[in-house]
C-alpha cells in the first residue's frame, strides 16, 4: 500500500519525463539534427526562462483557494521592457534595475495577495485586472516604443558558456534550487503547503494564514520579473507584448508537472519539466513546418490530454 | 411593500444596476441629450457583442464552472462566418452553421468539464489554445468580409439601432426561458453544491453540457453581431473580450463559486462596463494610458461592488427570531 | 411489500464499512437502525438510495432486484432518504428546495410552474406548523427548521420507503412530536419507514422493531418490546456495560480557578456566556446542535476575533488562533475534513502541523510517537489519507497533544472513530487532567458526555440552549435523562 502512494508523487514527474525524452526522439526522427546538443540546449534556454516564471506560479497555486497568478506576462513584460531602460544600458545599472524592479514587483504582488486573502477576490480576477493594470503602465512608460540598449552582461544569457549550454539555464538552475529550499524545507514553505491543503486547519494549528498566502504571490510576481529580465535578454530586443503568452505557459507547464489548482500539492521539478516539455513541443511542431495554426491547436490537443491524466476531480458517486 | 424592496436589493444584479444608472446619470450631467439614436446604436454596436458573450458566460459561472475559451471561440466562429460567407453562402446558411458550431464548442468544453471531470479553467484553457489554432488554420492573417446584404441590414435597419438591440434581446430572452426551465434551477443547483445536486437526484452531467453548449451558442451570436460590425475576419478579434468578459460578471454579482448570480446583472455589469471604457477613451488625454486607466478603473469596480454585494447580503439577512415554546 | 437487503458488502479503499449485511424491512412497522460511529448505517442508506454502489450482495424491493445506479433511480423507485449532512441548497428558497427532486411544470412543457410548486411546499409545512418559514432564506433558519425542511424534502417525494438519517439530534422536543406523528401515518398508510438514530430512548418509544449493525456486521433485528436500553447497548457496543471506571470525584471547591473566560459574546445569538474552568476539570458541553456550544468554543481559541481571558492568573489577550497556541491551547475537532487534516500531506506532516512549525520543536521519533498514540499505519511518509477515519482522526489529536497544551478545547474530538479508539482517547484526556490541565469538550453523543465525566476525578457537564448555559450538573446528576431535559430547553 505505502510504496503505491509514494509512487503517486513521482508519477507526474515521470510522465513528463518521460514524454519530454520521446518528444525529443520524435524531433530527431521527424527533423535529422534535432537532437544535437545546441539545438537541444537552446530549447532548454527557452524552457528555463518559463522556469523561472513558473517558479511563482507553484508557489500560488500551493497557497491553495485556486490560487492563479495571470499577471505573470504582464510582469515579465513589464521588466523585459522597462528594465533595461531602468539600467542605462550599462551593465552596473543593471544591479540597480534588477533591485528597483524586484521590489516594485514584490509591491505589485503583495497588492494581488491583499486583495486576495484579506478582501477575499477571486485570485483569477485579481491577477487579471492587475495584469492589464502592468500592461497599460508598460506601454504608457514606454510610450509604445521600447527598445532601449540592453546590457550586455544580459545578452550573454543566450550565449552558450559551458559547451552548449546557455547561462540562462545556469541561471535558472540557481534560482529554481534556492527556491525549491525554500518551499520545501523552510517552515515557510512546509506551512504554505498546509495552508493550501486546509485553510481552517492550518489557522487552527496557529498558522499565520494571511501572511503566508501574501508572500506566496509577491515571490510570484519577483520571479515573473526575474523572468522578464531572462527573457530580454535572451531574446535581445524588446517588444510589447512579448511576454504575455508566458502567463498561460507557466500555468500550463506547472499543471502539466503536476502542481494541484486546489491547492496543498506543488512541484518545481514539476515546473521545471512541464517548461521544457512544452518548448520541446513547440520547436518540434515549428521544425515540421507547421504553420501557426495547426501548432498551436496540437499544443492545445497535447495539453488536453496530459490534463485528462493528471488534473481529474474526483467522482461524485463513491 | 418593505420586504419586496430588500429582496430587490439583494438580488444579485442590484449592485451593477444602480452602477449603469449612475452612467447614464453621470454621462446626461457631463454632455446632456447624449442619449441618442446614434449613440445606442454605435454604443451596441461596439459592446454588444461583449454583452452578449457575458451573459452566456455568467450561465456557465453560475453553474460552478469557467469558461477562459470565450475570446477564442469567438474568433473562431467570426473565421468560419467569414470564409462562408466568402464562399458565397447564403446569410441564414451561414448563421445557422455559425450557431451550430458554438454550440459544438461548448460541448467540447462541457464535455471535458463534465464527463471528464477536468477542472473547468485548465480544460478551457487547453480549448483555447485548440479553438485559436484552428481559426488560425483556417484564416492566417485577418482578410474577408460579410456578406453586403447583412452588413447593410445591420447598419441600416432602424438607423443602425435596431440590429445590434435584436442580438443583444435575442441574449436576454434566452437567459430568461432557461432560467424558467427546469434546466435553469438545475444549473443554480449544481453550481452551489454539486455533491447535494446529485444526491436531490439531479442530472449534473445533463446540467454541466447544457450550461457550457448555451454558453457556446451565445458566443457565437456575440460572434456574428461582432463579424458583421467590424465586418471583416480576423481569428483574434475577440482576444481581449474573455478578461473584460468575466470582470463584468463579477461586477454584476455572479459568484466565481458559481450558484450566485443572474445573467441579467452580467448584462449590465458589461454595459457598466462599456461606459467605463467609453469615459475612459474620452477623459485620458494621453492614448498612451488608456490600457492603464482601464486597468484601475476595472479593479476598482471589482473590488467595490463584490464587497459592497457582501455587505448587502450580510446586512439584509433576515435572521429567524427563535422563540420556541417548547 | 418487503425490501430485503441480502449480504451487502461495501469497503472504502482498505475500511470495511458494511460486511454482509442482511434484514428485511416490511411495511407496516417503523424500524429502528442503531449501531455506533462507523457501525455502516449511513452507508446502507447511501447503497438504498442510490447515491453510493454496493460492491457485493442483493436487494430486493417489492419481489423485483434491486440496484440504483444514480439517486434518479433510487427516487423513481420511491426509496427516499434524509441526509444526515442536509442536503439543501442555501441558494434555493425553501419551497423550491423541499420540491426540487420533483419539480412542477407547466403541462409537458419543461417550464417551471412555480405556483404548484410553492402550493405543495405551504401544505407540507402547514403539516408541521411551520407555514410562515416558506419565504425565507435556508441560512437565515435555525438548525431544527433545516432539518425539518431536509425532512419535508423527503416527504414531497411521496416515498415508498422513507429512511430518515439522524434528524432527531437537532429538534425540539414538538419537532420531533410532529415527525413521529408523520411517520406513524406513512406506517399505516404502507410505507416501510427506518429511523436511524442515537437516541436510544426514541428508539423504544418511536419504533416497532430494531436492527443493530456494529463495526460493518449486521447482529440481528428485534422487537422493541422484548429489549430493553442496557440490552440494547451491549448489542450496538458488544461489550457489557458496567466496565466504564467510575472515579472518585474530588472536591470541587478544592482545585484552583485555571481559566476565566469573562463575558465572551456570541456572534449569532448575541448573548454573553461566562464559564470558569479548574485545573484537572474535564467539562462536558452538551446541546443540540447549533445552540452557540460550538461558537463559544471557537471564540476561546479566538477563531472568532480577539478575546481577553484570564488564564492561570495572567491576563491574556488572543488576537488570533496563533497566539492561543502559543499559550498552549489545543482546539482538536472532530470535522476532518475542514479543520483537521491536510489531505495532500503525508502522516509525519500532519503530526508536526502544530509542534515543528508553530512551536518549532519537530517530533524526534515520528514512528515511536506515532505507534504511543495508537495509530495503525505503514510508513510516517505515506499519505495521511491512506489511514482509516479513526486512524486519521488519532493523528490530528496526537499532533495537539505532544504540544504538552494546558487547556484543551475539544468540539466533537471522537466522531466517526470507533469505540476502543474513543476508550483511548478518553484515557489520553484523563492523564492530562491528571498534571493539572483542563479540558472543555463538546459532544453531541450524551450518552459519551456522561460516560467521559464520570470516567474524570473532577468533572461536570453543561448544557447549552439558545446561546447560554442554561444547566450544570455534577457527581450523580450527570445523566442522560437530565442532559436530554436541559437541552431541550426544560430544567428543573
Amino acid at each position: 500500500m505505502s510504496k503505491v502512494k509514494i509512487n503517486n508523487k513521482y508519477k507526474n514527474l515521470l510522465l513528463a519525463l518521460v514524454l519530454s525524452i520521446i518528444l525529443v526522439i520524435v524531433g530527431q526522427v521527424l527533423q535529422p539534427g534535432f537532437a544535437k546538443a545546441n539545438n537541444l540546449m537552446n530549447i532548454l534556454c527557452k524552457a528555463s526562462v518559463l522556469a523561472v516564471a513558473c517558479i511563482g506560479q507553484v508557489y500560488v497555486m500551493v497557497s491553495g483557494n485556486a490560487g492563479i497568478d495571470m499577471s505573470v506576462g504582464s510582469v515579465m513584460s513589464c521588466a523585459a521592457l522597462l528594465g533595461p531602460a531602468l539600467s542605462g544600458g550599462e551593465n552596473l545599472g543593471l544591479i540597480k534595475s534588477i533591485v528597483i524592479m524586484v521590489t516594485a514587483a514584490f509591491i505589485i504582488g503583495v497588492i494581488n495577495g491583499i486583495c486576495i486573502q484579506k478582501f477575499n477576490l477571486p485570485s483569477l480576477v485579481v491577477t487579471l485586472c492587475m495584469g492589464m493594470i502592468i500592461d497599460g503602465l508598460t506601454i504608457g512608460l514606454t510610450r509604445g516604443a521600447p527598445g532601449t540598449k540592453i546590457p550586455s552582461s544580459l545578452l550573454k544569457l543566450g550565449v552558450p558558456v559551458i559547451g552548449k549550454i546557455r547561462l540562462a539555464t545556469f541561471v535558472a538552475i540557481i534560482l529554481v534550487a534556492f527556491m525549491y529550499f525554500i518551499l520545501n524545507k523552510s517552515k515557510y514553505g512546509k506551512s504554505l503547503f498546509l495552508v493550501g491543503c486546509n485553510r481552517n486547519g492550518a489557522r487552527l494549528a496557529g498558522i499565520n494564514v494571511d501572511i503566508k498566502v501574501i508572500t506566496a504571490y509577491g515571490i510570484s510576481a519577483v520571479t515573473a520579473a526575474l523572468a522578464g529580465y531572462m527573457l530580454v535578454g535572451y531574446v535581445g530586443s524588446a517588444q510589447l507584448y512579448m511576454a504575455d503568452e508566458y502567463t498561460m505557459l507557466s500555468i500550463a507547464a506547472v499543471v502539466i508537472g503536476g502542481t494541484k489548482l486546489s491547492g496543498g500539492k506543488g512541484s518545481l521539478v514539476g515546473g521545471v519539466l512541464g517548461a521544457i516539455l512544452l518548448f520541446l513541443l513547440t520547436s518540434i511542431l515549428l521544425a515540421v513546418g507547421l504553420n501557426d495554426g495547426a501548432r498551436i491547436a496540437i499544443e492545445g490537443i497535447v495539453l488536453l490530454l496530459i490534463i485528462l491524466a493528471n488534473c481529474r476531480e474526483k467522482k461524485i458517486r463513491m | 411593500m418593505k420586504k419586496n424592496l430588500i429582496k430587490f436589493v439583494r438580488w444579485p444584479a442590484f449592485t451593477s444596476l444602480v452602477l449603469l444608472l449612475a452612467f447614464l446619470l453621470i454621462n446626461e450631467i457631463v454632455s446632456p441629450g447624449y442619449l441618442t439614436l446614434t449613440y445606442i446604436s454605435n454604443f451596441l454596436g461596439t459592446y454588444g457583442p461583449m454583452i452578449i458573450a457575458c451573459i452566456g458566460l455568467s450561465v456557465v459561472l453560475i453553474g460552478g464552472g469557467m469558461d477562459i475559451s470565450l475570446g477564442a471561440m469567438m474568433g473562431l466562429i467570426n473565421v468560419i462566418y467569414v470564409t462562408l460567407a466568402m464562399k458565397g453562402l447564403s446569410i441564414p446558411a451561414t448563421i445557422i452553421i455559425s450557431l451550430l458550431a458554438g454550440v459544438v464548442c461548448g460541448l467540447l468544453n462541457g464535455i471535458f468539464v463534465g464527463l471528464f471531470r477536468i477542472t473547468p479553467i485548465l480544460t478551457t484553457l487547453a480549448t483555447s489554445y485548440i479553438f485559436n489554432g484552428i481559426a488560425l488554420f483556417i484564416m492566417p492573417s485577418p482578410k474577408g468580409t460579410v456578406q453586403t446584404e447583412l452588413i447593410q441590414w445591420f447598419y441600416g435597419w432602424l438607423d443602425g439601432f435596431g440590429a445590434p438591440l435584436l442580438f443583444l434581446i435575442l441574449a436576454i430572452v434566452s437567459w430568461i426561458l432557461v432560467k424558467r426551465t427546469k434546466l435553469g434551477m438545475y444549473i443554480y443547483a449544481i453550481g452551489e453544491n454539486k455533491e447535494c445536486a446529485y444526491a436531490s437526484g439531479i442530472p449534473v452531467n445533463l446540467a454541466t453540457f447544457s450550461s457550457y453548449a448555451f454558453a457556446g451558442f451565445l458566443y457565437a451570436v456575440a460572434a456574428i453581431a461582432m463579424t458583421t460590425y467590424c465586418s471583416g475576419g480576423d481569428a483574434s478579434i475577440a482576444d481581449a473580450l474573455t478578461m473584460k468578459s468575466i470582470a463584468a460578471c463579477v461586477i454584476g454579482g455572479v459568484l466565481l463559486v458559481g450558484g450566485i448570480g443572474d445573467a441579467m446583472g452580467a448584462c449590465f455589469g458589461a454595459i457598466s462596463l462599456g461606459f467605463m471604457i467609453k469615459t475612459i477613451l474620452t477623459i485620458v488625454k494621453s492614448t498612451y494610458f488608456t490600457d492603464f486607466a482601464q486597468g484601475c478603473l476595472m479593479l476598482i469596480a471589482v473590488l467595490g461592488c463584490t464587497l459592497i454585494n457582501r455587505y448587502i447580503a450580510r446586512k439584509l439577512a433576515g435572521k429567524r427570531e427563535v422563540k420556541e415554546d417548547v | 411489500m418487503e425490501l430485503i437487503v441480502k449480504n451487502v458488502t461495501k469497503k472504502y479503499g482498505s475500511n470495511i464499512a458494511l460486511s454482509n449485511a442482511g434484514f428485511t424491512l416490511k411495511s407496516g412497522e417503523i424500524r429502528a437502525l442503531v449501531g455506533g460511529n462507523g457501525s455502516g448505517k449511513s452507508t446502507i442508506s447511501k447503497i438504498l438510495t442510490g447515491i453510493a454502489s454496493s460492491d457485493s450482495g442483493e436487494i430486493l424491493f417489492d419481489g423485483q432486484t434491486y440496484d440504483a445506479k444514480s439517486p434518479r433511480e433510487g427516487k423513481d423507485s420511491g426509496i427516499i432518504m434524509t441526509s444526515q449532512e442536509l442536503s439543501l441548497l442555501p441558494n434555493l428558497s425553501v419551497a423550491e428546495n423541499i420540491c426540487l427532486c420533483n419539480l412542477d411544470t407547466r403541462g409537458k412543457s419543461k417550464f417551471l410552474d412555480k405556483k404548484a410548486s410553492e402550493k405543495r411546499a405551504r401544505e407540507l409545512l402547514r403539516e408541521i406548523n411551520k407555514e410562515e418559514i416558506i419565504n425565507m432564506e435556508i441560512n437565515d433558519l435555525p438548525a431544527n427548521e433545516q432539518y425539518l425542511v431536509e425532512f419535508l424534502k423527503a416527504l414531497a417525494q411521496e416515498p415508498k420507503v422513507i429512511i430518515v438519517d439522524e434528524i432527531t439530534s437537532a429538534l425540539y422536543k414538538v419537532d420531533v412530536d410532529a415527525v413521529t406523528k408523520i411517520l406513524n401515518r406513512l406506517k399505516e398508510k404502507g410505507v416501510i419507514v427506518l429511523f436511524i438514530s442515537h437516541r436510544l430512548n426514541e428508539v423504544f418509544t418511536m419504533c416497532d422493531t430494531v436492527t443493530v449493525l456494529r463495526n460493518g456486521d449486521t447482529i440481528g433485528t428485534f422487537n422493541t418490546k422484548d429489549l430493553d436500553e442496557n440490552k440494547l447497548i451491549s448489542y450496538m457496543s458488544g461489550r457489557d456495560i458496567k466496565d466504564v471506571t467510575v472515579s472518585e470525584h474530588k472536591d470541587i471547591s478544592e482545585a484552583k480557578v485555571i481559566l476565566d473566560t469573562g463575558e465572551v459574546k456570541l456572534p449569532h445569538f448575541k448573548t454573553l456566556v461566562h464559564l470558569e474552568a479548574k485545573e484537572g476539570e474535564f467539562i462536558g458541553v452538551a446541546g443540540l446542535d447549533g445552540q452557540g456550544q460550538k461558537e463559544f468554543l471557537r471564540s476561546l481559541f479566538a477563531m472568532n476575533g480577539a478575546i481577553n481571558l484570564k488564564f492561570k492568573g495572567e491576563e491574556l489577550h488572543l488576537r488570533q488562533p496563533r497566539d492561543a497556541v502559543k499559550q498552549g491551547f489545543a482546539f482538536i475537532s472532530g470535522d476532518r475534513e475542514r479543520e483537521g487534516t491536510f489531505k495532500e500531506r503525508s502522516i509525519s506532516e500532519n503530526a508536526n502541523a502544530v509542534s515543528a512549525l508553530v512551536l518549532k520543536k519537530k517530533i524526534d521519533n515520528i514512528d515511536a510517537f506515532l505507534k504511543q498514540n495508537g495509530v495503525k499505519y505503514g510508513s510516517s511518509a505515506d499519505l495521511i489519507t491512506s489511514l482509516s477515519g479513526g486512524n486519521q482522526q488519532k493523528v490530528v489529536i496526537s499532533r495537539w497533544t505532544v504540544a504538552d497544551p494546558q487547556l484543551i478545547l475539544a468540539d466533537d474530538p471522537t466522531k466517526g472513530i470507533d469505540i476502543q479508539a474513543r476508550r483511548d482517547v478518553h484515557d489520553m484526556m484523563r492523564l492530562l487532567l491528571e498534571s493539572g490541565n483542563s479540558v472543555i469538550m463538546i459532544s453531541s453523543d450524551d450518552e459519551e458526555l456522561v460516560e467521559t465525566a464520570n470516567m474524570m476525578p473532577l468533572g461536570r457537564v453543561i448544557v447549552f440552549y439558545e446561546g447560554n448555559i442554561v444547566a450544570t450538573y455534577t457527581g450523580e446528576n450527570i445523566t442522560v435523562e437530565n442532559i436530554s431535559a436541559a437541552s431541550a430547553g426544560k430544567i428543573n
